[in-house]
């Protein structure tokens, strides 16, 4: 499982550098996404743009990913490919996380 | 009713073992072979997705953490449907 830091404050920004979120990973995923996570930051902004399918297993872990992180943390999602989106969507899970269409406005701090 | 569906072909037809590794190796086969009958990006998300999901299903509660199940996948497609037939002989 392959993660990038590529802002690491304000809002700390983690790049997923897989191409699938799914059962096979979802695991060692929310790990180290728990891992990554700095805890002094505010808000976190995953970076799925190079991520082209997720799964049921994969949302649960980032929603687990989300639920693990400290009081007054807030986890954004950013650059959903339309697969991605799709999932989003079709769960509900767009009413749940802030989701900015690009890694750059989700750095101004603009939703979709 | 075969006959009723245009371009009807038998697609793919494949047994996996019950693995995460396995049903992503056997997706990257369904994706190629809904590419090969035409398929847009977008129905094979969603071709992918339904699958993935009944497969997950069939890992974790069919044959759960016994494992070394075997399932038989086949993929028939008719035109701008598919039909997808999954089988697993778990509990």
């Amino acid at each position: 499982m392959q993660l990038t830091v590529t802002d690491t404050e304000d809002p700390q920004i983690i790049r997923v550098d897989e191409g699938r979120i799914d059962a096979a990973v979802a695991i060692q995923f929310k790990d180290a996404v728990r891992e990554a996570v700095s805890p002094g930051t505010a808000r976190v902004v995953l970076d799925l743009g190079a991520v082209e399918f997720i799964d049921s297993s994969g949302l649960g872990a980032i929603v687990a990913a989300m639920k693990g992180m400290g009081q007054g943390q807030r986890l954004d999602l950013a650059a959903l490919r339309p697969m991605v989106d799709k999932v989003f969507r079709l769960t509900r899970m767009d009413t749940i996380f802030v989701i900015h269409e690009t890694v750059d406005a989700a750095r101004d701090g603009r939703g979709s | 009713m075969p006959d009723t569906f245009p371009q009807s072909s038998p697609s793919l037809e494949l047994s996996l073992g019950s693995s995460p590794q396995e049903i992503r190796a056997a997706l990257d086969r369904v994706r190629r072979a809904l590419r090969d009958a035409g398929w847009d990006e977008e129905a094979r998300g969603t071709a992918e997705l339904v699958l993935a999901e009944a497969l997950n299903n069939i890992v974790e509660h069919a044959y759960g953490s016994a494992g070394g199940g075997q399932i038989r996948l086949s993929v028939v497609t008719h035109g701008r449907t598919a039909e997808l037939v999954i089988c697993d002989g778990g509990g």
